[in-house]
């Protein structure tokens, strides 16, 4: 049997609105008590975020989706816009933002699509759903050693529109963002070398878990998550210690903590450094991350890393992904 | 045995845990998760109730929680 051809990340790209609020500024809005407020900020390590009203969902999708299309070869063409969200229902079921953000730009031949059965981690998925199409694609227009001139675009954005949607209790507040992955398969871009998801259902309910239900997800989590990477990192063929750096979801810095505690991981190795600034942003934060590491010149050429993610629901997701500099 | 303030903060993460008999002094709260994400808040509130201090969030940092000693370091220190 052929190799499959491999997915490749051609361009990365991320959106995020410069108001800049701290924690305490949406104390009373989220009806945080001083210490809960004070606990979130020095001990969940969430500071700042940006938060923007003023803005829709559009506003924070269409920038990187634009710019992740200047890297579209000429003569390719998008054949499908995936939007991938956290909460399910972002608009009135008259709307459909998928088909809007496609519409919008420009991509009238795309199939658009949404997913979000996977709340933050959706976008992870959402790479490995539709290059599973293009695969598919490829194979029947090429045969399965063929280049695919086939591209898809993962779209994130959406906005903590209302109280309900931006706090997690004892755990984040969430952060406006967006953010655009441009891929196909067989590409020069970064290889996507594994995936691998988790979902324990017994904490489906999401926010409206119990607390004691809460309480055992907290007890589990730390071990759980750490087995989806070490797995992911595995099925990639790879050694933990082959990883250069983890590219987390920003959910807190004592979830963290937690983990690095139970892999036994050098902190240096997860990055963390835009928890502080930008808090969670719902299915953006890898992207948002990673870009912060190539625009600073922290990406290290044929290296391999880690995107982490975790959604409410509970779905842990991890994917290790080679850079190649181009 | 003479009760001071810093042990009803030890009773209080005792009562939480019934399994436990005892918290050593040197023992990580966080790490063993003796305090989880969960338990923060009322974590905080009990120092404060205990030490009769509001704590200012600007001046303390994770590790003034690590530990009974860090606590009593950071919070009862003046008591």
């Amino acid at each position: 049997m052929p190799d499959r051809a491999a997915t490749t990340l051609e361009r990365i790209e991320s959106f995020l609105p410069e108001r800049t609020v701290r924690v305490d500024e949406l104390a009373e809005s989220l009806g945080l008590r001083r210490a809960e407020a004070g606990v979130f900020r020095k001990i969940y390590g969430l500071d700042e975020l940006r938060f923007d009203p003023g803005n829709t969902l559009f506003d924070l999708a269409l920038p990187p989706a634009r710019r992740a299309l200047e890297a579209l070869p000429e003569g390719a063409r998008v054949r499908y816009v995936v939007y991938a969200h956290t909460i399910q229902t972002l608009a009135p079921p008259d709307l459909d933002p998928a088909r809007m953000i496609r519409d919008a730009l420009g991509l009238h031949d795309a199939e658009a699509f949404a997913v979000s059965q996977q709340a933050c981690v959706s976008s992870l998925g959402a790479i490995d759903a539709v290059a599973e199409l293009l695969r598919a694609e490829a194979g029947e227009s090429n045969g399965p050693d063929g280049p695919s001139r086939a591209y898809a675009l993962m779209v994130t954005g959406e906005r903590a529109f209302s109280p309900t949607v931006q706090l997690i209790p004892n755990t984040a507040v969430m952060a406006d963002a967006g953010a655009a992955c441009l891929l196909t398969v067989g590409g020069p871009g970064d290889i996507v070398r594994s995936y691998l998801t988790r979902t324990l259902g017994e904490y489906a309910a999401g926010l409206r878990l119990t607390k004691e239900e809460t309480r055992e997800y907290g007890a589990v989590y730390a071990q759980a998550l750490a087995g989806v990477m070490r797995g992911a990192v595995a099925e990639a063929g790879l050694d933990f210690s082959d990883i250069e750096m983890i590219i987390p979801h920003n959910v807190n810095l004592i979830s963290w903590r937690g983990v690095i505690k139970e892999m036994g991981l050098d902190p240096g190795r997860v990055f963390l450094e835009n928890v502080p600034r930008y808090s969670h942003c719902y299915a953006s934060d890898n992207f948002v991350n990673y870009v912060t590491l190539r625009d600073s010149g922290r990406l290290v050429d044929g290296a391999d890393y880690l995107f982490v993610s975790v959604g409410l629901g509970a779905t842990l997701g991890a994917m290790v992904v080679r850079h190649r500099r181009r | 045995m003479i009760s001071t303030r810093i042990d009803e903060v030890r009773a209080w993460i005792l009562s939480r845990h019934p399994e436990r008999e005892s918290v050593a002094s040197d023992e990580n709260l966080i790490e063993s998760r003796l305090v989880d994400s969960l338990s923060f808040v009322e974590l905080v509130y009990t120092i404060e109730a205990a030490a009769d201090v509001e704590i200012d969030f600007d001046a303390i940092d994770i590790q003034d929680f690590q530990t009974i000693s860090a606590i009593e370091k950071a919070f009862f220190a003046r008591a």
